[in-house]
Parts: structure tokens; C-alpha cells; sequence
């Protein structure tokens, strides 16, 4: 589009009938509530959350958007712009096209989900904390979290271990399938990408590719110690964590669940700690670059040894040493 | 059209607010620059500024500009922790014998998306960092940068030249080509004492003196760890890849799934360096495939599983390499 017709359609929508305003305002406009009919939603720089969120007639904001549309619809934004922070409380597509941000508000969150079996989708999106917010997409309950094409930086730490956040998950129950691809969760105070369940016996299936978690305390937490029972399986796979003040990637579990994780063509270099694992979780190792890292390469903590690798590794220059413990050998390529 | 119609109310109280050049101190946490923007607007999205500059005085710490349409928007200094977000469609031309982006922003985050900088072969420099505490760069063009004939501080796209701290790089997306001296350069100061992590992927950096170099000569203290993976150095006159190790400072650099092919050299280590080389296509370069000069024995190690051949000498320098074996 040229910037000539872009600013035409910015006037039409500045002469939409004040009839047709009048009659949109006469609507009840529930809060943060997806009661609406559309299947299709709109924001852009230029609207006003008095539209009725079309393409012709776009909101200002992605939480009135989400109240125009019914379960399973979906949010998009027409142009680059702000459109602040959104509750999710069922299942929904939000489409920021790469050129969306929503700035977290001090002490809270980007995106907050709580959309119970609802699938939830999050694409081309700016999520920054400013220092100031706490976590990025903060999901409580979802069936699925897709997250493509994101940025989620900046976000601070109180000090609790849900704060500090680029994406959170913590479910308590059911299943959650989980998909984070291609995308940026660096410099956050606590965890660039965390799979924690407080408590219960949730389930979950991950898969976190082409992502890049730098410069946090722990660039990927997989964390199922508080858990009662459950069975997590998560991929990783052609990513790179580095720089992280605590641990690229550390993967533990309470010795009533179970815990899967596959680490593939992956980067760990100059954290402190490359990868860490422990409990019972079993831990497949393959393809990856393990390296500079301030202490250790690889801290197998797991008992018995669950911790597999393929000798397709490079683990070295690891400033302490290379592995606290020896990897099981018993896995073969075939 | 809607944004040249401010009310001049609005314009009058932005004018009346104190708005110091080049320093970040605004309020703002979002502001916005657009090419139908002017700088004596308050740089929000409906009253969007010109220039990178100015929409840079509207933020406070930690704050963000984004780039509202495709347009020129200016060179700029940054001296806090900020993010840029140019939205792939951003460009920036350094003035001659300049520099597009200078930060000197002791240890704050400052992150790059989505620029083209251009000397247009008269500008010195696409992005010199002086000191941050992390630096991002993803989906950036640094190209055309000009070498003015002596030093290291010229025909860089990117040159990261801290003295102290500890500097986290992360350069991602990005092409570096076409320039007089060094694609993407670290090289701390004369005597620093610097720390750095950096992560360099999916980078292309052909055509100029050289891709990447780190080069730690000047240091006289510090730890360096570079990564650098899934990355393209080609047509480079003098090194597709190059470290330098120094007197005094600790360096690791991994390469892993790069192409070095075409340049005069391939891949060079030089000195006091621990480099490990896996998985890359090291061909076709009109000197040496990789030159092992480390000292003091050899601690260049290969996987054993690098493509090295068709070079004019595949493996030279003053060390036979050394091996690492994969667990």
C-alpha cells in the first residue's frame, strides 16, 4: 500500500457517519469479555475503540478487539501501531503481522491467558516489560499456546519466581500443547521461556524451535519439581542460549511426574551453566554446541542417569569443565 | 493528512516543553516516527516525529521507537538502554566520514531491529558500540562503509570497541557486506579490560576486507566467547572468519554450520585463541582454507567433520590442527 491510499483510508475512517457511531456506542461494550459476533477482528493506529472493529471501522486496542469477536476468532492488526495489553479468557487468534507491540504495564503482564481448553495463537508480536512489567505472555490455562514471530524483552524481576518472564506457562490441570517457534525472549530478569505448574498434575506437549532465549537468568526452564504427577514431553530444537547469568537450559521434575525433553542442534555458550538437568527427567542430547560456558557444559544431575547423548555433541572449552557426570552412551543413532 | 492537521493548540503546548537534543528523558515508553512525521510533534502515534534522534529524546529508560512506514529517519546516539524497531522498512545514512548509530550506553540493553544503514560510501561506520550491557541486532543491512586508508575505526558495518564491562552480543538476520574494512568487528580498546558473550547467526558478511573478526591484539585483559553459526563470509579480500588472541586475554570462538568460501583466507587463528570448527564449508578461497598461527601449541580444534578442499592450500599456518572428538 502507498503511503498516498494508507492516508486515504486513515480519512475514511475519520468520516465514518456519526449515525453509525451513534449506533455503535448504543452497544453494550462488555470489558476484556470475547462475547462478540465476528469472526474476524481489526486494529489499527488510527482507530477508536468505539468502532465496531471491522476492516473499515478498526479499533484502537487488541482488548477491545477481543471483545468483538466470538470463541476461536481472530485479531489483526492493519498497521504497525500499539495496541496495549490483553486478557484471553477463551480461544482466539491474535495476528500482530510483525508490527504490533503492547507495552506490559508496570508489575504486570503483556498477555494474560486463561482460556481454559481454548487453542491460542500469537503471532507477530512486540511484547516489551521496559524494565518495569512483570512477564511477558503470562498463560495460565490454554488446550494449545501457539507463539510465532514474537519478541518478548525487557521484563523485571521482583524477585518471585513468576515475575521476570518472557513467556509463562503454569498450568495446573489437563493437557497444554505448547509451540514457540522463531521467536526472541532476551534480556528478561528471571526466565526467557518457563514451563512451570505450581502444583497439580498437568500435562503438556512442547515444542520450542528457532528460538533464541539470551541474556536472562535461565534462557529455557523446563520445571515440573512442584508437580504432583503429569507426563511433559518438550522439544528443543535449533536454538541458541547464551549469555544467561544462571543456565542456558535447565530441565527438573518432581519424582512423581514424568519428564521428557529432546535437545537438538542447539547453541549454549557463554552462560554460566550450558544446560542443567535433574531429578528423573530423561534428557536426549544430540547435534548441539556446548561451549565457553562459565562453569560447567553439561551438570547431569539425573538419578539414575536419564540424561542420553548421541556423540554428535560439541562440548567443549567449558571454563570448570566440560560434564559434571558422564552421559549415558546406552542410545545409538539408527 | 491527519497528521499534519494538529490543532495548533497541541502544537503550541509540544513546542513549550524542554526538549534537550540527543538526550533520553522524555516520558514516553513508546514513541514513533513516520515519513509524513515532523520533530516538533510529541512523537506519538498520531503525532509522529521525523527522525530517530528526536523520537529518542520523547522515551524514557528502556523505552521504544518504532518505525510507523517505510522512510529515512536519520543517524543517532544512544546513551540508555532503548529499542529501535525499524520494522525491516527503517533507513539510516550516516553523514560522511560518520557513523549511523553510536552507543555509549554503559550497561543498559540497547536492541536493533529491522534498520539498512548505508554509507553510501562515504560514511565511516554502520554501528559503533562503546559500552552497553547487551546489544541486539536481528534483521539488519549494514553495507557501503568506507575505509578511510589507516586504523581500525573505519569501514566497519558493525564495530564493537568496549573498554570495560561486560558487553552480551547478539547478532542475528543481518547482513554485513560490502564495506571497506570489517563486516561485524569486536576489537576492545587499546589496554581494556572487557568482558563479552556474543552470538553471531544466520549472518551474511561478503565482499569486504574481512566478514568477522575478533580480535582481542589491543586487550590486555578479559574473557571473550563468540559463537558464531548457520553464517555466510564470501568474497572477503583478506579473511572470511579471523580471531586474534592477545597477552592477556582469555578467547573461545566456535564456528559451527558456516561458509567460508571465496575470500583470501578462510578461517584464521591467530595467537592466543581456543577455536573449535564444525560442520562448515570451507572452499574455494584463493590463499589458505584455515590457517592455525595459535600459540602456544595448536588450539585450533576441528571435529573432523568440515568440507576443506579446493582452496589453494586447504590447511596452512605456522600449527597443524588439533582435534576434538564429539560425546
Amino acid at each position: 500500500m502507498t503511503q498516498r491510499s494508507a492516508e486515504a483510508k486513515i480519512m475514511i475512517r475519520m468520516l465514518t457517519p456519526l449515525a453509525l457511531l451513534a449506533a455503535t456506542l448504543a452497544l453494550p461494550q462488555p470489558t476484556q469479555a470475547q462475547n462478540g459476533t465476528l469472526t474476524r477482528s481489526f486494529v489499527s493506529s488510527s482507530g477508536v475503540d468505539t468502532n465496531p472493529c471491522t476492516i473499515t471501522q478498526p479499533c484502537a486496542s487488541f482488548a477491545q478487539a477481543y471483545t468483538a469477536i466470538g470463541a476461536n476468532g481472530i485479531i489483526a492488526a492493519l498497521d504497525p501501531g500499539k495496541y496495549g495489553p490483553l486478557t484471553i479468557s477463551t480461544g482466539v487468534t491474535v495476528n500482530g503481522n510483525g508490527w504490533s507491540a503492547i507495552t506490559a504495564p508496570a508489575n504486570g503482564n503483556g498477555i494474560t491467558i486463561e482460556a481454559g481448553s481454548g487453542n491460542v495463537t500469537l503471532i507477530g508480536l512486540e511484547i516489551d516489560g521496559a524494565g518495569v512489567g512483570y512477564d511477558g505472555i503470562f498463560d495460565n490455562s490454554a488446550g494449545s499456546l501457539t507463539v510465532t514471530d514474537c519478541t518478548l524483552q525487557n521484563f523485571h524481576w521482583s524477585g518471585a519466581a513468576t515475575t521476570g518472564v518472557g513467556i509463562l506457562m503454569q498450568p495446573t490441570s489437563g493437557t497444554l500443547d505448547f509451540t514457540i517457534t522463531n521467536t526472541n525472549a532476551s534480556n528478561n530478569g528471571y526466565v526467557g521461556i518457563l514451563y512451570a505448574p505450581p502444583s497439580g498434575s498437568p500435562n503438556a506437549n512442547g515444542a520450542i524451535d528457532h528460538v533464541v532465549a539470551n541474556a536472562n537468568q535461565t534462557g529455557i526452564y523446563i520445571n515440573t519439581h512442584s508437580t504432583t504427577g503429569g507426563t511433559t514431553v518438550v522439544t528443543l530444537s535449533n536454538s541458541i542460549v547464551s549469555a544467561n547469568d544462571v543456565t542456558g537450559i535447565w530441565v527438573v521434575n518432581s519424582s512423581s511426574s514424568t519428564l521428557k525433553a529432546s535437545i537438538d542442534n542447539l547453541n549454549a555458550s557463554g552462560n554460566e551453566a550450558g544446560i542443567v538437568a535433574s531429578g528423573t527427567a530423561g534428557v536426549l542430547l544430540g547435534g548441539s554446541v556446548i561451549f565457553g560456558n562459565v562453569t560447567y557444559g553439561v551438570e547431569n544431575g539425573t538419578s539414575p542417569n536419564t540424561f542420553y547423548t548421541y556423540d554428535t555433541n560439541r562440548i567443549n572449552l567449558n571454563r570448570f569443565g566440560d560434564l559434571t557426570n558422564t552421559l549415558s552412551t546406552s542410545f545409538s543413532q539408527q | 493528512m491527519t497528521r499534519i492537521n494538529v490543532p495548533l493548540a497541541v502544537l503550541t503546548a509540544t513546542l513549550a516543553l524542554a526538549l534537550p537534543a540527543q538526550a533520553q528523558n522524555g516520558s514516553l515508553t513508546r514513541s514513533f516516527v513516520s515519513s509524513s512525521g515532523v520533530d516538533s510533534n510529541p512523537c506519538t502515534i498520531t503525532q509522529p516525529c521525523a527522525t530517530f534522534a528526536h523520537a529518542y529524546t520523547a522515551v524514557g529508560a528502556n523505552g521504544i521507537i518504532a518505525a510507523l512506514d517505510p522512510g529515512k529517519y536519520g543517524p543517532l546516539t544512544i546513551t540508555t538502554g532503548v529499542t529501535i524497531n525499524g520494522n525491516g522498512w527503517s533507513a539510516i545514512t550516516a553523514p560522511a566520514s560518520g557513523t549511523g548509530i553510536i552507543i555509549t550506553a554503559g550497561t543498559a540493553n540497547v536492541t536493533l531491529i529491522g534498520l539498512e544503514i548505508d554509507g553510501a560510501q562515504a560514511g565511516y561506520n554502520g554501528i559503533v558500540v562503546n559500552s552497553a550491557g547487551s546489544l541486539t541486532v536481528t534483521n539488519c543491512t549494514l553495507q557501503n562503509f568506507v575505509y578511510s586508508g589507516n586504523g581500525i575505526g573505519t569501514g566497519n558495518g558493525i564495530l564493537m570497541q568496549p573498554s570495560s564491562g561486560s558487553l552480551d552480543f547478539t547478532i542475528t538476520g543481518t547482513n554485513a557486506s560490502n564495506n571497506g574494512y570489517v563486516g561485524v568487528f569486536y576489537y576492545p580498546s587499546s589496554g581494556s579490560l572487557a568482558n563479552a558473550v556474543g552470538v553471531i547467526d544466520n549472518v551474511t558478511a561478503n565482499a569486504n576486507l574481512s566478514g568477522i573478526s575478533i580480535d582481542l591484539a589491543a586487550a590486555s585483559n578479559g574473557t571473550t566467547v563468540v559463537t558464531v553459526s548457520n553464517s555466510t563470509t564470501s568474497d572477503n579480500t583478506n579473511t572470511g572468519i579471523i580471531a586474534d588472541g592477545g597477552s592477556g586475554p582469555t578467547v573461545k570462538v566456535s564456528i559451527d554450520q558456516v561458509s567460508a568460501s571465496g575470500n583470501g583466507d578462510g578461517v584464521t587463528a591467530n595467537g592466543a585463541v581456543s577455536m573449535v570448527l564444525g560442520r562448515s564449508v570451507i572452499t574455494g578461497n584463493t590463499n589458505i582454507g584455515v590457517a592455525d598461527n595459535t600459540t602456544p601449541g595448536s588450539t585450533l580444534y576441528t571435529y573432523g567433520d568440515n568440507r576443506i578442499n579446493l582452496n589453494a592450500q586447504n590447511l596452512g599456518g605456522t600449527q597443524s590442527l588439533s582435534s576434538f572428538s564429539q560425546q
